[in-house]
């Protein structure tokens, strides 16, 4: 390489060094921890939940900044079901207009869904495969 | 060399370097998805297709990344630099798969479109723990693109060696970019540490060797201007040449490769016209100076390539005083025939 592009190269190395490791640093930092001793549901008021045994679904703060976890027990997972929020009221028998989704089931490892403000919404299981509601679930306030 | 296009000039050694690439590349899938499904009976494919592709993608950047540095700092890694162009384009591939089973997987089933799907469904600029990190890979996948697009000697002509060096040092700011993608993304619910572990080893892997190369590099370009008597600058005794080879040294600011061939001497621009490989870690092959990248051929005292291509670099005079080699440091234009300084007690 001429020397220009030596020097530009040094750049980018030495650009790389400094920010890569602190940004890989405050990444794995961030991590969420799973909540421990948590209840099967807790936060949530469950209209309907079938064919989900060996989900640990809890609620993990208060509804204004909700998050979600997963908790799957058992390895037969469905490998279909999202997670919506609504602001229609539960005990739905299809999915409604307004439903953004805010994540899967599927898998076996523990994880965190972001709700955001959750307040005045529902949860819904949607499988997507059969395209039906699987449970739906009011939050509690505490 | 560069007076008609192919779209790939094969020869053998390209066809057994591809053929390695292509095993290795269906090896490491088989495996992944084999041990995938033995270990995780419940995954889906689509899931297990898309992480064998995203992982096979990003320990390719790793070996493309550390190719060139470790070639700088022992030869016999030359051979893998011989062809990395296709291995990155193999990486390009690969990624490109892995993105579109996660576009199709995540942003394929909802009420509006794939791609703006993934520029708006998720805001969270402002958390790390849920940073829209596809946008991170998205990016990346577009500058490697660019790069992928680009490799070939009619773009690396038509953009001009710096220009296209230039461009394709953004696979820095793509590996970066992919290092955060994985962070931020399945390092936020994968949270083995051996995954964190080898993620972190394999930066400082693609760092420490650069920064090493780029340490024995820098020495190389400390000025020998000081050295100058009337013009001319001492780069060391003709006998500390070794035959047929060349001695690097900075004049005037940039490299020039100092080759001496039985009792001559003759100097030229240190950057091969094709992709400003290190001319002066070739040899004198069949009269030529030979580039170790990809063979390219110049004759050592006018810097042409031979009929019927038309490659030229700068020529530099010089001068043999006293057994030491002096080399002026104004360059000639490309392809100026320069008379090689002679050694006399060397004469045949």
């Amino acid at each position: 390489m001429i020397r220009p592009l030596r020097r530009r190269h040094r750049l980018w190395i030495a650009l790389l060094s400094l920010t890569l490791p602190v940004g890989v640093g405050l990444g794995l930092a961030a991590r969420p921890e799973a909540p421990r001793g948590e209840s099967r549901s807790s936060g949530l008021d469950w209209t309907k939940a079938r064919e989900l045994e060996g989900l640990d679904l809890s609620l993990l703060t208060d509804p204004s900044d909700a998050s979600l976890w997963v908790r799957p027990s058992v390895d037969a997972q469905r490998p279909d079901v999202l997670v919506y929020l609504t602001s229609e009221p539960p005990g739905l028998d299809s999915l409604p207009r307004d439903a953004h989704l805010v994540g899967s089931l599927a898998g076996v490892r523990p994880r965190r869904l972001e709700l955001g403000d959750a307040r005045g919404s529902t949860l819904v299981l949607y499988s997507l495969g059969h395209q039906e509601v699987l449970g739906s679930a009011a939050f509690v306030e505490r | 060399m560069g007076h008609a296009y192919q779209a790939v000039g094969w020869n053998r050694q390209k066809k057994i370097y591809d053929r390695t690439l292509l095993l290795g590349v269906v090896l490491y899938l088989a495996v992944f998805l084999g041990v995938g499904f033995a270990l995780h009976p419940e995954a889906t494919a689509e899931t297990m297709i898309l992480r064998a592709l995203g992982t096979a993608a990003f320990m390719l950047l790793h070996v493309v990344l550390a190719i060139g540095p470790l070639s700088r700092l022992d030869s016999r890694f030359l051979p893998l630099l011989y062809n990395r162009r296709h291995m990155g384009v193999t990486m390009f591939l690969l990624a490109f798969g892995h993105g579109a089973f996660s576009l199709l997987q995540f942003h394929g089933f909802g009420d509006v479109g794939p791609l703006v799907s993934l520029l708006v469904s998720n805001p969270r600029f402002d958390s790390l723990a849920q940073f829209p990190f596809q946008l991170l890979g998205a990016l990346a996948l577009f500058l490697l693109f660019l790069m992928a697009a680009t490799s070939h000697d009619f773009w690396l002509t038509n953009l001009t060696a710096p220009v296209w060096k230039a461009l394709h040092m953004l696979v820095y700011l793509a590996y970066g970019l992919i290092v955060m993608h994985v962070v931020l993304g399945v390092l936020q619910a994968e949270t083995s540490p051996l995954l964190a572990g080898l993620l972190v080893l394999g930066m400082i892997v693609v760092l420490g060797l650069h920064l090493a190369a780029g340490w024995r590099e820098r020495a190389l370009d400390e000025p020998l201007d000081q050295l100058a008597r009337e013009g001319f600058v001492d780069v060391g005794a003709f006998e500390e040449i070794p035959e047929a080879c060349a001695r690097v040294v900075t004049l005037g600011g940039d490299r020039v490769a100092v080759f001496r061939y039985g009792d001559r001497v003759s100097a030229l621009s240190n950057a091969c016209q094709h992709q400003n490989g290190p001319l002066g870690e070739g040899r004198i092959i069949d009269g030529f100076v030979t580039c170790p990248w990809h063979g390219y051929q110049y004759k050592p005292d006018c810097g042409a390539s031979p009929e019927p291509f038309t490659e030229r670099v700068p020529t530099f005079e010089t001068r043999i005083v006293d057994g030491r080699v002096w080399v002026s440091p104004v360059a000639q234009a490309p392809g100026t025939y320069v008379e090689p300084a002679r050694h006399p007690g060397r004469a045949r």
